[in-house]
């Protein structure tokens, strides 16, 4: 049998396990739950380590801390035409479509992790909407349960609410009524 | 216990010193304030207001604590660790160049280094080592990972594949 590295001596110690996954970048960090039993044990339950990836509301984040990875979802799949789903706004919007369609099956799946992400430390309750996709942003308080909003509310409200992820991350729009304007607008916001 | 103790009484005129006793049966002579970096002897020192007997550290050998000793005695006058800066440690990622020299180890002896930081409670040193353990994993996959250190993959094959679909969507960026 191998010898017990000294890796698997200081990685056994759930303390110091903790701080070093607790320096890695937000990526690295909620890949490497599939090194091995206990990394992913010690990811799933450490309150810090589930704070740092956006499970958990991080109140003492000072200032706000965006989640790098609801930009990652922004751009990636709120920002892109799907072929197995139809959004209401996507048409309107006029967003290339995403591509391979396995990354669209990743982004689908009801168990994949950035459902249950918060969109930022501190913890929001609010959503930014512009009306008809001008003017000046409106706040709206999205959750009223006590909650924060994570990343499922909002796929929820563009595939019920009739609202459009405009390029700005985190800003919705309202589906713009559609007339000549509106349409030449869209194609300039898509060059 | 009291294996030198002319040499102690010699010593005693400049700067007051302590010995420890290594795993490996080696005394070593250290300046009190550097020993005390460690909170370990700190609150021994404490407890026990005259140590002319040796302390022994069972858990390090001579190479790690010599090496141990010379982190404690360079950052001898840093200011001492609070009780709540996990904050604060977690925005610093970037190691300060003595300390990254300081590190340019084998990684036996690097992990040798926290396991007896954590041991000896020498909270400073203990961050800079699982800093740079943390460098060595940063952007690597957990293939890559397991690879580094020699980590078995225990998971079943049903189970890694679990993980891997719920996060499939971050892969590849």
């Amino acid at each position: 049998m191998m010898e017990e590295s000294q890796a698997s001596r200081i990685f056994a110690i759930p303390e110091i396990l903790e701080i070093i996954l607790l320096d890695l970048d937000a990526h690295t960090l909620l890949l490497s739950a599939r090194v091995c039993r206990q990394w992913n044990a010690l990811i799933k339950t450490s309150i810090r380590i589930q704070a740092a990836l956006f499970f958990l509301p991080d109140r003492k984040a000072t200032p706000d801390i965006r989640n790098p990875f609801a930009h990652h979802v922004w751009d990636g799949f709120f920002r892109k035409q799907l072929s197995t789903r139809r959004r209401p706004g996507d048409k309107t919007a006029k967003l290339p479509q995403i591509e391979p369609l396995r990354k669209e099956k990743a982004y689908l799946r009801p168990d994949a992790s950035w459902r249950k992400m918060l969109l930022q430390q501190h913890p929001t309750s609010f959503i930014d909407v512009l009306g008809n996709g001008i003017g000046t942003p409106t706040e709206l308080r999205w959750r009223s349960d006590g909650d924060y909003i994570r990343m499922e509310d909002l796929e929820m409200l563009m595939d019920s609410e009739a609202l459009i992820a405009t390029r700005r991350p985190f800003l919705f729009s309202t589906i713009p009524r559609f007339n000549a304007d509106e349409s030449r607008r869209a194609r300039q916001e898509q060059t | 216990m009291t294996e030198q103790p002319e040499k102690i009484d010699q010593v005693e005129q400049k700067a007051p010193t302590l010995t420890f006793l290594t795993s490996d049966n080696v005394t070593i002579e250290v300046e009190r304030d550097v020993a005390q970096r460690s909170l370990l002897v700190k609150h021994l020192l404490e407890d026990v207001a005259d140590t002319d007997g040796s302390i022994p550290v069972n858990m390090v050998n001579e190479a790690v604590m010599k090496k141990v000793i010379e982190w404690c005695r360079w950052h001898k006058n840093d200011p001492p660790a609070t009780g709540d800066d996990d904050d604060s440690r977690r925005k610093t990622t970037d190691i300060d160049e003595w300390d990254q020299k300081f590190m340019q180890v084998d990684q036996e002896m690097l992990f040798e280094i926290i396991l007896a930081a954590n041991y000896l409670d020498i909270k400073g040193l203990l961050d800079v080592g699982c800093k740079t353990v943390a460098n060595m994993i940063k952007g690597k996959s957990p293939e890559e990972i397991r690879k580094t250190f020699n980590i078995q993959n225990d998971f079943t094959p049903e189970e890694e594949d679990q993980i891997r679909r719920e996060n499939e969507w971050a892969e590849d960026r």
